[in-house]
């Protein structure tokens, strides 16, 4: 059973959405929805935890952008990406990004041992020849004395559009 | 559980005042009370957010296509879920086309394994449908699950997310894990009708199954 936290609506004009005041209570987060960008090109969507703008992040993804195959990593990032975003020959005004992300171990470290961690997949058509189809992880290795009660969502280039919503559910049961 | 008890905490639940001919404002005097508060439109909305049935098939052996049309345009998300059963002389290749839209304007990227081998193909693919396969055992299972997330919108283009696996029961060569990521790329209407169809005309084998629910958020 999931449990509606919260929703964040872009706006066209700020760059960052943020969920906070996230409860304790839940075993998991998943996050649902819709995004986009107003840059005029290919953006990347990163997110943070407690608004931490250190390095502590590590991230992994690939998978399939037209007909070749991709995979990146990173160790000691500032924020992990977790979609990206069209490209201008798509008309990035009006072309999505499908986001379902679950979000684990957001409790601190004494109540639920391991670092919050999230896995998610995000599709969009990258250009007029290429679709991308690529899944996403990524680790929070900061300070996990405390429960991550805060998530940035951060559009790297560009602002989030105004379409962009993004509800975030706590799980109870799983 | 009790109620009200000496020295217990208590708090009033609802926003109605109770009568108040002998009784203390804001206590609830039973269950009818509740009721009533409920029936009046006042009751908050349930906090829990799940998956609602809204349509389902189940094939009977002789048809090759299913349609979901009118899908409702009030849910926050669409899900999926088919489980086809295989058939011994064939695979089926189940397909998807949203809005009736026939023309090849289907975006397309695909990833995943089979019988041991990559099987990253159709990147960047432009088609009149959204592919998928299923096992060719009979009586064998291929699960699908297809997510829609801002299905409703009309000013936007949404992609839909596929995921399947295919089973075996004589070896691992027909074991499959896929995911492909799907776009109608002709406009961008909301998508009110959604054809699951295999496209060489293979009947999809008796007890096969589909099923549309839509996500529920307060």
């Amino acid at each position: 059973m999931m449990e509606y936290i919260a929703s964040v609506q872009g706006t066209g004009s700020a760059a960052t959405l943020t969920f906070t005041g996230i409860p304790n209570t839940y075993n998991s987060l998943v996050m649902k929805g819709v995004g986009h960008t107003t840059h005029t090109s290919q953006d990347l969507a990163k997110i943070r935890f407690n608004s931490d703008t250190g390095y502590n992040y590590v991230s992994n993804r690939g998978g399939r952008d037209g007909t070749n195959n991709y995979a990146f990593q990173g160790g000691g990032i500032s924020m992990a990406p977790f979609a990206y975003t069209p490209s201008a020959s798509l008309n990035v005004g009006t072309m999505l990004f499908q986001l379902d992300m679950n979000i684990w171990s957001y409790q601190k470290a004494s109540t639920r041992p391991g670092c919050p961690s999230f896995m998610c997949q995000a599709n969009y058509r990258h250009s007029d020849s290429a679709q991308i189809g690529f899944l996403y992880s990524g680790w929070y290795k900061g300070d996990n004395t405390v429960d991550v009660t805060t998530i940035n969502l951060i559009m790297t280039s560009g602002n989030w559009g105004s379409n962009t919503k993004l509800d975030l559910y706590g799980r109870t049961d799983s | 559980m009790a109620g009200i008890e000496a020295g217990k905490t208590w708090s009033r639940i609802g926003a109605e005042t109770a009568p108040t001919d002998s009784a203390a404002a804001g206590v609830w005097g039973d269950l009818n009370e509740v009721a009533e508060n409920v029936g009046a439109g006042t009751w908050p909305a349930p906090k829990y957010s799940q998956y609602e049935y809204i349509a389902g098939h189940t094939f009977d052996g002789s048809t090759s296509s299913y349609t979901f049309s009118g899908i409702p345009q009030t849910y926050n998300s669409l899900r999926l879920i088919s489980c086809d059963l295989g058939q011994s002389s064939s695979i089926a290749t189940p397909r998807l086309q949203l809005n009736g839209d026939t023309g090849s304007y289907y975006g397309m990227c695909w990833v995943g394994s089979h019988g041991g081998s990559i099987t990253s193909r159709f990147g960047g693919y432009t088609s009149s449908t959204i592919y998928s396969y299923d096992s060719n055992e009979a009586s064998t299972p291929t699960v699908r699950e297809i997510l829609l997330d801002g299905y409703t919108l009309s000013s936007m283009v949404s992609p839909l997310q596929l995921q399947f696996g295919t089973c075996a029961t004589s070896g691992t060569s027909n074991m499959s894990a896929n995911g492909v990521s799907g776009v109608l790329l002709n406009g961008t209407a909301a998508i009110t009708s959604l054809k699951y169809f295999d496209i060489s005309g293979y009947t999809f084998a008796s007890g096969s199954t589909i099923s549309m629910f839509g996500f529920v958020t307060p």
